[in-house]
């Protein structure tokens, strides 16, 4: 019996469908109006429009710290763009500490943990907004940034005042989706070397991020 | 029989499927709004700024439809299917036309902050420390412009953060260079570092003036240049005087 039912639901759904199809192919198509009304049967609202303003990414790098090694770096950031220009990021990120180097010459440990925590917050500046041409046909959008912040490097869990500046270069995939090379220098004071000092780290990363 | 019937059902069921998923997508591309296009022409570029370029242009009385937005820009479907990007300006007409109300803050950016706020940040030293501001200019007329600054020092003993506020002078304005003076007064915070003993946190007002010069880049970036004497008010009958130099960045939105 309920298999029966079932059956006939959906037919009718199928025929319902097919029918109203058919019956709007076959509706006279109505003549132009005489007279045009200027305004629009529809009104638009704002709230319909989805807005894309917040990127997110994550990221892949190289982190090179100042007077030691270069160790891999992972982290993610979170942006808001305020205009077609300028734009404000938050990131936060974890490498480490290489003390490979020091261990061998003195087989002691420099820090006791070698993992580093830095957080940011920065502003960007979208320098040349344009398009790349990938073959004679195929174009896609890129800008090239300016970025540069404020945040907390973490090292040997002591919190350093952090600066950063740097340049960076992006491509959109598509309008949500985009890839990028961040070249940055962090500059942080330190006492690791035996004097307390300002020390400059380069990194370099490349990530990934989507517009929502 | 039983399986026969059974296989029919699952045919149904497919069938059933499919024709609400298409209904589903015939519907979907009802979810975005259209409008007509009321001024003369919009230029359709293919990003959301003004560097990217112009490859299309939609002509009045083309139906549109309004598929999202970014920032001040928004991503549009023509009738023939290309899709690009206009800006919020440039179809303001069309959008009030369908009845959209321009929002207060919207109202807000066009009346008072487009062409108008300038916002700053850059590096520097301060007392030979490192420091980083942030600033926010709002110009009262042609060469007089009001400040508010923060300015964040790392020092060897702990940090500083200054507060303040001013007006700017801009005695010449160039195609290549403009000059300002400034002047105003603040609070200093200062923050000693947890490793110090016996060392409080300390609240002093302050009073600066200084030069700068600002070149611009490109479109609305400039490059600043800052020099400021601070006289810091440490008690009653104490100063201390502190000189800051700064490079940064600035732009008008």
């Amino acid at each position: 019996m309920g298999r029966r039912v079932l059956t006939t639901v959906m037919a009718i759904v199928l025929l319902a469908g097919w029918g109203a199809a058919a019956l709007a192919e076959n509706l006279p198509q109505s003549e132009e109006p005489v007279i045009k009304p200027e305004t629009s049967e529809q009104e638009l609202s704002e709230a319909k429009i989805d807005t894309e303003s917040l990127e997110l990414g994550a990221f892949y790098g190289a982190y090179s710290m100042d007077g030691f090694g270069t160790t891999g770096v992972y982290g993610f950031r979170l942006a808001y763009h305020l205009t077609e220009d300028v734009f404000f990021e938050g990131t936060y990120a974890v490498t480490r500490f290489d003390q490979s180097t020091f261990q061998q010459l003195t087989g002691r440990s420099l820090v006791a943990d070698d993992q580093v925590v830095y957080w940011n917050v920065d502003a960007g500046y979208n320098l040349f907004p344009g398009q790349i041409f990938l073959t004679r046909r195929k174009t896609i959008n890129s800008t090239i940034f300016l970025i540069g912040g404020l945040g907390q490097t973490s090292v040997d869990r002591q919190d350093q005042f952090t600066f950063n500046a740097g340049t960076g270069f992006k491509l959109f995939i598509t309008d949500w989706l985009d890839i990028r090379l961040d070249f940055r220098l962090h500059a942080f004071q330190s006492d690791l070397t035996g004097k307390n000092e300002m020390t400059y780290n380069l990194e370099d990363t490349a990530s990934i991020g989507f517009f929502f | 029989m039983a399986n026969r019937e059974s296989r029919w059902r699952l045919f149904l069921f497919i069938l059933c499927v499919v024709h609400l998923a298409v209904a589903g997508e015939a519907f979907g591309e009802e979810k975005f709004q259209r409008a007509t296009v009321v001024e003369p022409f919009l230029e359709i570029h293919t990003g959301p700024a003004v560097g990217y370029p112009i490859f299309y242009v939609a002509e009045k009385g083309e139906e549109i439809r309004l598929l999202k937005r970014r920032t001040d820009w928004y991503k549009v479907r023509l009738s023939n299917g290309k899709e690009g990007w206009v800006n919020r300006r440039e179809i303001e007409l069309t959008l009030l036309a369908q009845g959209r109300q321009k929002n207060f803050m919207e109202r807000f950016y066009d009346d008072h902050v487009a062409g108008r706020l300038i916002m700053g940040w850059g590096v520097g030293t301060f007392g030979g420390d490192p420091s980083l501001y942030v600033r926010a200019d709002y110009p009262l007329n042609e060469t007089i412009r009001t400040e508010v600054v923060a300015t964040f020092v790392a020092g060897d003993q702990g940090s500083t953060q200054i507060y303040g506020g001013g007006i700017v002078i801009l005695p010449y304005r160039g195609r290549w260079l403009s000059l300002s003076a400034t002047m105003g007064a603040g609070v200093v915070k200062s923050i000693p570092s947890d490793l110090l003993i016996n060392a409080t946190r300390d609240t002093s007002p302050e009073a600066h003036a200084g030069i700068g010069l600002s070149i611009p880049l490109v479109r609305n970036l400039f490059l600043d240049g800052e020099f400021r004497n601070f006289t810091v008010f440490t008690s009653t009958d104490n100063t201390q005087e502190f000189q800051e130099y700064n490079l940064g960045l600035s732009f008008q939105f």
